[in-house]
């Protein structure tokens, strides 16, 4: 299974917890997120991820009445997030809602603005 | 019957022996100069970094929730305390570095430039970085 995610693009570093029933994936820089190749990997080996949990860099993008976070090539729809700034990177931890639609939909669980040179 | 070692043979060898830590030296003051204290890439936290917990924040701490359960489990308490919150645009600049030293180191060490782009590459991206998957059937 290790060998199968490491396989998926922009994947840098993989552990796995059998203990814990945890995997973490680290991404190369400028790599997307792309949580379907990562659930078909660990498929093969009649795993199922039942939780995405991130950590992103990024920026706020205010839509209207929605908020989005957009790091990179992802863009996730904010669900009832905390008032952050939209003028600054910020580094979000947050909890994946739903993965299967696009934009993906992100509860923002905490975050922190960073500078950005 | 051995091939005598020649003086010439041995003052090659020992030239090379002796321009190695030269040439790492140069090449590390060549990339790094001017940015003190620059050792290492960024995005690789240190020893001193990574003891601590990757915390976002003070209250309803996230990654602290996470923290105990990974401070248990060898290999992914590793891979997360890694993570270093500061950021590395930031950490790059305080060290003596902007964009124009490194452009103007990359011209003068053209064997750096492939290290350099990608270090500067990493040093700002918006990304995610990092996933963690609770999951089920993990054997």
């Amino acid at each position: 299974m290790e060998v199968a995610i490491r396989r998926l693009d922009g994947v840098d570093e993989v552990a796995i917890s059998m203990q814990r029933q945890q995997l973490s994936v680290t991404y190369k820089g400028a790599a997307s997120f792309q949580p379907q190749p990562l659930r078909e990997a660990v498929g093969h080996a009649s795993v199922k991820i039942v939780r995405f949990q991130i950590q992103a860099r990024g920026r706020l993008q205010v839509q209207g009445d929605k908020q989005f976070l957009l790091a990179g090539k992802d863009r996730f729809l904010l669900i009832n997030p905390p008032k952050m700034p939209d003028d600054q990177t910020l580094l979000v931890g947050g909890e994946v809602l739903k993965d299967s639609t696009t934009p993906m939909e992100l509860k923002v669980v905490d975050f922190r603005a960073v500078s950005q040179q | 019957m051995s091939a005598p070692a020649g003086p010439g043979r041995t003052w090659r060898t020992i030239v090379v022996e002796r321009e190695l830590p030269v040439l790492a030296r140069a090449i590390a003051a060549g990339v790094l100069g001017g940015c003190s204290g620059l050792a290492r890439v960024p995005g690789l936290g240190s020893a001193a970094e990574a003891s601590v917990s990757p915390n976002l924040g003070d209250q309803d701490d996230f990654w602290r929730e996470l923290g105990p359960q990974y401070s248990r489990d060898r290999d992914l308490g590793r891979a997360l305390v890694s993570l270093s919150l500061v950021p590395q645009s930031a950490r790059f600049v305080r060290r003596g570095c902007d964009q124009k030293d490194v452009t103007m180191l990359a011209m003068r060490k053209p064997a750096a430039v492939g290290l350099l782009a990608m270090l500067v590459s990493l040093s700002a991206s918006a990304q995610v970085e990092k996933v963690v998957a609770d999951a089920e059937g993990i054997t």
